[in-house]
């Protein structure tokens, strides 16, 4: 994972010419994800957000004092939990998937000099890396109540749907604190428009995660 | 200010096509919960072919838990779905009154599309909604049908081991406890007619006999003569009793307790047998014993004598497991599950569970259903048994496991147990293949969201799925069993000739020798 991050870092730094209107940075943040699923007649079983942490690289081209575009690359975690309510209330997972996400956004400014605010808007790509499980469970045939911890989820190439796309975007404020240097604060959202579940069966059933965070970056200006 | 108006609008616009764009996320199809009878969801399947199979495809779609392992088998479900729809279509084109569809072929039909599934349990009623006739598919029935040993329906007797002609597998004490109806119906039509003589002796000592005396000497040799030539073969006859027998002859004083052990499930055999002065032996061909021991039948005279009976063999077969280990002269225990449906997992702590140490005993893995997806399935978590949690020994001596194609269910899961022991063995042949765990009781549907669907006799379709997914080490077993340690057959020939059990003595050899 991190040699990935850090063959992109070398790969945006490479490619592009070292003027003004580029930025370089990095991006660290929580985000809260939610996983939109139709329970059907599963009454007792419940899906609430989780948080999770995201972090990444992000390079931008100014195309005038006011628009830009942007690459990232992120790491992300797009959380959830599922649990029962009931006589079966032991059953509780909590679900850690990792992406690694690519957007590519507008990027529009307004303000003064030294502090501006800014709207990010976009698409993006991303990839399911990894998912654990950990949590409790209940089998009443045993009359056990057990705790799991960071189990692999295996990924099943028929059911998962590993390639992720979406729609992004954020609003926050930024503050330039030395000619060459800025720091932004982001409101931001992943919208995902393609299920986690590919269409494996007769039945559609879609699934798909919204992770809402708040990200922090810090900026080179050349 | 242009500037601004600019920025304004190229956001405005950006905003909205992201909204209009977020639209495009889709919505799951309506799926129905087949677990109760609901007419919302079962309407449709009553009236057309189509929507019958419409209906259980889902409804096995959505609950039947080894989807995987089908796939893995080379079954497409949905590929199912699209080459029988159209025979269901045909179905329905049919002339309901000239032409109607029979159940042999309805059958058949159903027989087809059913067989490629794996599940040892899973079997499918389908109302033929022609006729109103319903028949019944068992996948795994039709598959071990195919099997050397599945004509075997009954364990072997011991009779021979009785005698001094077994030699060293001579059984010292014997104890058969099996619940079987006959045992309690002939024992009450016994009393009868011993209470029946002792009414007609004095009657017919009398030379000069009232009209009264000859009417009732004549009742009462008219009740010994039908009670003598009753014959108990079939269910038919069991209600008869039941329903007529039993107070017949309340007339004459005569009462005969009925037979109210109503769940057949409970009609086990049970055997204990001492063989070689120390090789404890215990057969069952169910795991119905909690009932029994926890004395859940008792408040009948009938549940009574089957829970005296039953719980004096299981109590001299693990009492005398503690004085021969104690005194250092067990030789070995034998756990007969041939010919065992299955039944409570918590049975286990009374047999093999019984020798192992209190606190449990993991003998596989198990998943649950946690969506109506195919492939939604919980992480894997232990399947563990319960073993004796009253004082006991751990027997560290051999114990053989004999098992066969009629080991179902809970008999796997005692052969998977004994797999994971040092000192255990099974010996047999191929038990099964079914051994993932079930409810009967449709109201604990919603409990793992699987186990039956539809109400059996009312609801146009009817399956029993398993409510889990058992995972051994070597993976799912189902439609395939577990393979014993030492593959023996039932030698039929030496059993009809000599009355001796190729299996058992294979066991006892391996008690003996270790090998």
């Amino acid at each position: 994972m991190k040699k990935l991050i850090l063959f992109f870092v070398v790969l945006l730094g490479s490619v592009l010419p070292v003027c003004a209107q580029w930025r370089v940075g990095i991006s660290r943040g929580v985000v809260w994800n939610h996983y939109s699923i139709d329970k059907h007649y599963m009454t007792d079983w419940h899906y609430d957000g989780a948080m999770g942490v995201t972090m990444g690289v992000v390079g931008q081209y100014n195309i005038s004092d006011w628009k830009a575009v942007r690459f990232e690359v992120n790491y992300i975690e797009k959380n959830h939990r599922q649990y029962r309510t009931g006589t079966l209330a032991d059953t509780d997972y909590d679900t850690e998937n990792i992406y690694l996400h690519v957007p590519v956004m507008a990027s529009y400014s307004f303000g003064a000099q030294k502090w501006r605010g800014f709207l990010n808007l976009g698409v993006y790509g991303g990839y399911w890396l990894s998912s654990k499980w950990s949590g409790g469970f209940m089998n009443t045939f045993s009359g056990k109540d057990t705790r799991f911890y960071d189990v692999n989820v295996g990924f099943n190439s028929e059911r998962d749907q590993r390639w992720d796309f979406g729609l992004v975007g954020g609003v926050g404020i930024e503050y330039r604190f030395h000619r060459h240097w800025a720091a932004q604060m982001e409101g931001r959202c992943y919208y995902s428009t393609t299920s986690t579940q590919k269409d494996y069966m007769r039945l559609y059933d879609p699934r798909y995660n919204t992770a809402i965070g708040g990200l922090l970056a810090v900026f080179y200006l050349f | 200010m242009k500037t601004i108006n600019s920025k304004i609008w190229v956001a405005a616009v950006a905003v909205t096509t992201v909204m209009t764009v977020c639209s495009c996320r889709d919505v799951s199809d309506d799926v129905m919960s087949y677990g109760q009878n609901d007419d919302f969801a079962f309407a449709a399947a009553d009236t057309s072919f189509v929507a019958q199979f419409d209906a259980l495809w889902t409804a096995l779609n959505c609950n039947y838990g080894i989807w995987d392992y089908e796939a893995k088998l080379g079954l497409d479900w949905d590929d199912v779905y699209t080459k029988y729809m159209p025979r269901m279509q045909e179905l329905d084109e049919r002339d309901k009154e000239k032409n109607p569809v029979s159940d042999a072929d309805f059958k058949k039909l159903y027989e087809e599309i059913l067989s490629p599934l794996h599940d040892g349990h899973l079997v499918v009623q389908v109302k033929n909604l022609h006729t109103g006739n319903r028949v019944a598919v068992a996948p795994s029935n039709m598959r071990n049908a195919r099997r050397p040993d599945y004509d075997i329906n009954d364990v072997p007797p011991m009779n021979y081991y009785l005698t001094p002609a077994a030699g060293q597998n001579q059984a010292m004490e014997y104890i058969d406890a099996s619940v079987r109806p006959g045992r309690f119906i002939y024992k009450e039509i016994d009393e009868a007619i011993d209470t029946l003589n002792q009414l007609i002796a004095p009657l017919e000592a009398i030379a000069d006999r009232t009209d009264l005396q000859d009417y009732f000497l004549d009742k009462y040799r008219a009740a010994r003569e039908e009670l003598s030539t009753f014959t108990l073969r079939t269910m038919v006859d069991l209600d008869l009793y039941n329903n007529v027998l039993t107070t017949k002859y309340r007339e004459l004083d005569i009462t005969l307790e009925p037979f109210d052990l109503s769940d057949k499930s409970s009609w086990i055999d049970v055997k204990y047998a001492n063989i070689d002065d120390g090789i404890l032996y215990l057969g069952l061909t169910g795991f119905h014993l909690i009932p029994y021991l926890y004395k859940m039948y008792v408040s009948s005279p009938c549940g009574e004598y089957y829970t005296l009976r039953v719980e004096a063999a299981w109590e001299r077969w693990i009492s005398m497991i503690q004085a021969y280990h104690n005194a250092g002269r067990l030789k070995g225990v034998i756990i007969d599950v041939r010919n065992n449906g299955g039944g409570y997992t918590y049975d286990y702590q009374y047999v093999l569970g019984a020798l192992l140490p209190s606190g449990g005993h993991q003998v596989a893995s198990a998943r649950f259903k946690t969506g109506i997806g195919r492939y939604d399935y919980s992480p894997l978590t232990p399947q563990e048994l319960k073993t004796l949690s009253q004082d006991h020994v751990t027997v560290t001596e051999p114990i053989v496991v004999l098992a066969n194609c009629h080991s179902v269910s809970m008999a796997e899961m005692t052969c998977l147990g004994a797999k994971q022991l040092d000192n255990a063995c099974v010996i047999g042949t191929q038990t099964w293949g079914g051994l993932c765990m079930l409810n009967s009781d449709p109201a604990y549907y919603s409990e793992y969201y699987a186990s039956v669907v539809g109400v059996r006799d009312e609801t146009p379709f009817w399956a029993y799925i398993p409510v889990d997914v058992t995972v051994s080490k070597e993976g799912i077993l189902e439609g395939i069993g577990v393979t014993p340690d030492i593959e023996v057959q039932l030698d039929r020939n030496l059993l009809q000739s000599t009355g001796r059990d190729s299996q058992l003595e294979r066991a006892l050899e391996y008690i003996r020798t270790g090998r």
